[in-house]
């Protein structure tokens, strides 16, 4: 083989390992809350917001709350001010990372009930 | 509107009949003459819909679902024009009429090619009519049941406020100048294939490749800059679903017109051409699936309607359809195809830069398509679905561009047949240097991220290489400087899109009335909001509303406006967001919002049972009772706590009824004034246990009770985002120069191609170098030998 033919060939392995790494950094899979120990990086955490837990710092436009599934439940922290109708929301995706027993939420869809049915919002795009 | 319905119906008989004279017109040559007719008629029904559902619009048929939909009383003629493209309906209208302007020009110029290109193009656009006829834009809108009083209604639903500014005018008519131009070239690689002839075929389709490629482009790059004007995340492009889905085809599009440079010039890629030209259209088929079905509805911030069932079966048909039947004509004349001329470079050539660029369009244009499909793949797997970060498209790029970017610098200093790399590098010394030169300036200036450099300095170098090639050149040959000149827009449009993302800086300032914050090295004061003219108390309900926010350094003061308004009458997606920028010649300052502006109060409280009383900081209420107003679960419904209150200064006390009202927006608190003038509200009720907590603000002496505004600003420092209206009109000009030079090739190329005598002058003819390949049997044109294209 010549030379160029090799270099050609290196270089093209060396771009779909990086192209399948980048890959599979940035998906971003729907989890639940017991598999947040283990795969808690840049996930969709689908939960029910307890409403009696929410908290807003309107100072600093942070909104903490406690959201469960069947499998448990964590603490979410979204510092991005207070999605519209997140009081009547039944269910939040909140899609982020998780560290030491909270969750960090960089985006949160809020899907709302009844009248909202199959609708979804991005909160702040 | 049942006019409509006939014209459109009129569409697709006109464009069948075309089709099908066309069809036939090989063995009885007459029927041409009615074909172009047919062709003709299409046309003007396109255009007779077209007219029709604007004249719908400006005169306010609110009867009809579409201008009911999209369109309102309030809107500016203009706007209700372009309400003609707001929707779905509207946009396959658009998509049409330019198919429909475009056929007219194809089937004076087409020649020889006309009768196989014209069957393909009207079959395009029978779909496409056929489509519009299940999913019409002149549906009448449903009347509902019981029926209101009013019928039909007086007003429209309105266009949606992110879509009313003016880019609205000017985006979606280029853009889908773009699309519909893709269709040519599909319409000449499917005719081709089926003559089996592929060097007539390329001469003729140059233009269109070069002239599609450039109007997608530029398509794209206005909504980019639409995207940076309106909706406040700070960039141009964020890798969404939908601007990936006219990504792609421009990408392929691209490769597809180098491909042709190089069989045109050198006799290489003869049988991968008509495939590359085809796949555009057949992606943009595939994208419009994508983003029209509702497939992606859930990953993307586009709102989607789901298509009707018929148009969308035809739609489906028609993307699985021509895709079947292009690669399957393909394959099948693969082994017939004339072999390319074999490779005769030497060292470094614009030959290999050439190829090297279509491996690298192709290989960016599958990344954004597995990527955009990704979330469907994912379901179709039968797993939850995924969706990628925009992230990755970023991070895949990174190396993609560095490679890129020395292919695009190398190849207008390389000569065909290739030079050794002493000679290459010779020549490319002095745009290494001034790149070099540039990477230092932009280092002391404070761009410091060592990758970002890196990329900054190579995109600078294409961009100085090909400089210098224009200036070498620009006394001798001005038209061939089309594809040089297109390559230092896209240079700088990079180079700023690097720059603008790579080197931003950003920071929330959220701001307190009547506060001054400190930010960005600039002290921040909130204002005012103009909304509270129209609607006072209740500033974000008005469309134009205003946030005004003065900002200050030592020595310079001015007041920043940035629009922020809801929706009430859309459950989704209310927020609407006018970014206010404020532009230097080296950097933008952007100031966003990255929540809404929010009222802040700390009130008196005081929970009471039913019959309790209470007493906080003198004021003495006692909660009656419970009432409700309005029927239950419907919007105007109201809970009502009756209660008593007394003040040691007042003569009496006096009853009031402050009651929680169900709105669009949600269940809002409704104030009553008290004598003093603070104003009691009902904070949180819980009518099964009988409690209500009352809420007491604008107490007299308690200014945290006032309600203040908290204005939570994002702000980007933005750098050197000028290059990025820079490029893409320059990319434009040099497009539309290789476009023209292109179509005057085409009647000399055509006619060498065909054998026919050559009108004057005649253009030079070169042998192919070296042995004759197998198979091709005319000698290659060259139209110039150091026209690099475009």
């Amino acid at each position: 083989m010549k030379l160029g033919s090799i270099l050609t060939l290196v270089l093209v392995l060396a771009g779909i390992a990086f192209t399948v790494r980048a890959f599979v950094n940035n998906t971003s899979p729907y989890v639940k809350v017991e598999q947040l120990q283990t795969r808690g990086q840049n996930v969709h955490l689908p939960l029910k917001p307890l409403q009696d837990t929410v908290q807003f710092d309107i100072k600093t436009m942070t909104l903490t709350f406690e959201g469960e599934d069947e499998t448990g439940r964590v603490k979410v922290v979204y510092p991005k001010g207070k999605p519209n109708n997140f009081e009547a929301a039944s269910q939040v995706v909140a899609i982020g990372s998780y560290k030491d027993g909270v969750f960090y939420a960089e985006e949160m869809l809020v899907k709302c009930p009844s009248k909202y049915q199959g609708e979804t919002q991005t909160a702040n795009r | 509107m049942t006019i409509g319905y006939v014209v459109v119906w009129a569409g697709v008989l006109l464009a069948l009949a075309s089709v099908g004279l066309y069809l036939m017109s090989g063995r009885r040559p007459a029927l041409r003459r009615g074909a172009r007719g047919a062709f003709v008629g299409a046309f003007a029904a396109i255009v007779a819909a077209e007219g029709l559902l604007m004249y719908a619009l400006l005169t306010g048929r609110y009867d009809l679902q579409y201008v009911y939909s999209f369109s309102e009383e309030s809107l500016t003629p203009l706007f209700k024009i372009a309400s003609a493209w707001a929707g779905q309906e509207g946009s396959f209208l658009l998509w049409a009429f330019w198919l429909g302007v475009y056929g007219l020009i194809l089937m004076r110029t087409a020649g020889g090619y006309e009768r196989w290109v014209m069957a393909v193009y009207g079959g395009v656009i029978l779909l496409l009519m056929a489509i519009l006829a299940f999913q019409s834009p002149f549906a009448p809108l449903p009347k509902p049941d019981p029926a209101p009083a009013v019928w039909p209604p007086r007003d429209g639903f309105g266009l949606n406020p992110v879509l009313e500014n003016p880019w609205m005018k000017i985006h979606p008519p280029i853009i889908f100048a773009g699309f519909a131009a893709l269709t040519v070239p599909f319409a000449y690689a499917i005719a081709a294939l089926w003559r089996n002839e592929y060097h007539e075929f390329a001469v003729r389709v140059r233009p269109w490749a070069i002239y599609s490629a450039t109007m997608l482009g530029f398509g794209l790059a206005l909504g980019g800059y639409w995207a940076y004007e309106t909706l406040g995340w700070g960039g141009f492009w964020a890798w969404d679903p939908v601007e990936n889905s006219s990504y792609f085809p421009w990408l392929f599009m691209a490769a597809g017109l180098h491909g042709l440079m190089l069989q045109i010039n050198r006799g290489r890629m003869v049988r991968w051409n008509p495939l590359l030209l085809a796949l555009p259209h057949l992606l943009f088929l595939y994208g419009t699936f994508l983003t029209r079905s509702g497939a992606l509805a859930e990953v993307s911030v586009h709102s989607f309607v789901n298509m009707e069932t018929n148009a969308l079966k035809i739609l489906l048909g028609m993307l699985i359809g021509s895709v079947l039947f292009t690669l399957g004509l393909w394959a099948w004349r693969y082994r017939q195809m004339p072999l390319p001329a074999p490779d005769q470079t030497k060292g470094f050539s614009r030959e290999a830069a050439v190829r090297w660029g279509i491996v690298l369009l192709s290989i960016s244009a599958l990344i954004s398509l597995v990527g955009t499909s990704w979330p469907l793949i994912t379901k179709a797997v039968g797993k939850q679905m995924e969706a990628l970060k925009p992230e990755f498209y970023n991070q895949v790029h990174i190396p993609w561009i560095v490679i890129t970017a020395i292919a695009l610098a190398a190849a207008p200093i390389l000569t065909w047949r290739g030079m050794c790399l002493d000679s290459a590098l010779e020549r490319l010394t002095k745009s290494w240097l001034a790149a070099v030169a540039t990477g230092f300036v932009l280092f002391f200036l404070g761009f410091r991220e060592p990758i970002t450099l890196l990329i900054c300095t190579l995109v600078a170098f294409t961009a100085y290489a090909n400089l210098g090639a224009i200036w070498r050149r620009v006394r001798t040959s001005r038209l061939t400087l089309g594809g040089l000149i297109t390559h230092v827009g896209l240079a700088l449009a990079i180079l700023g899109l690097i720059l603008s993302y790579g080197y931003e800086r950003k920071e929330r300032v959220v701001i307190l009335q009547g506060q001054d914050t400190f930010a960005m090295g600039y002290k921040w004061r909130y204002l005012g909001m103009t909304g509270n003219e129209k609607f006072p108390g209740e500033p974000l309900a008005d469309k134009f509303n205003r946030v005004r926010i003065e900002i200050a350094s030592h020595d310079e003061k001015f007041v920043v406006e940035p629009r922020f308004y809801q929706d009430q009458r859309r459950e989704t997606g209310n927020n609407v967001v006018w970014p206010a920028i404020i532009r230097w010649w080296d950097h933008d300052l952007y100031v966003s919002f990255f929540a809404p502006p929010q009222i802040d109060v700390s009130p008196l409280t005081l929970a009471l049972h039913e019959k309790e009383k209470g007493t906080v900081e003198g004021y003495t209420i006692e909660f009656l009772g419970f009432q409700t107003g309005g029927a239950m679960g419907t919007e105007g419904f109201r809970a009502i706590a009756k209660a008593r209150v007394s003040h040691p200064d007042w003569k009496a006390p006096v009853e009031v009824e402050p009651f929680r009202m169900v709105t669009g927006g949600g269940v809002v608190p409704i104030p009553v004034p008290l004598p003093d003038g603070a104003q009691i509200l009902i904070g949180q009720m819980d009518v099964n246990r009988r409690l209500v907590q009352f809420q007491l603000v604008m107490v007299p002496n308690k200014p945290e009770t006032a309600p203040r505004w908290v204005i939570p600003l994002e702000v980007y420092y933005k750098p050197f985002t000028i290059l990025v209206w820079l490029g893409p009109p320059l990319t434009l000009l040099g497009g539309l120069l290789a476009t023209l030079r292109r179509a005057r090739d085409v009647r000399y190329g055509a006619a060498r191609a065909t054998g026919e005598s050559f009108p004057a002058p005649q253009p030079r003819v070169v042998k192919p170098r070296g042995r004759t390949p197998r198979r091709v049997k005319e000698p290659v044109i060259a139209h110039s030998e150091q026209g690099s294209g475009g």
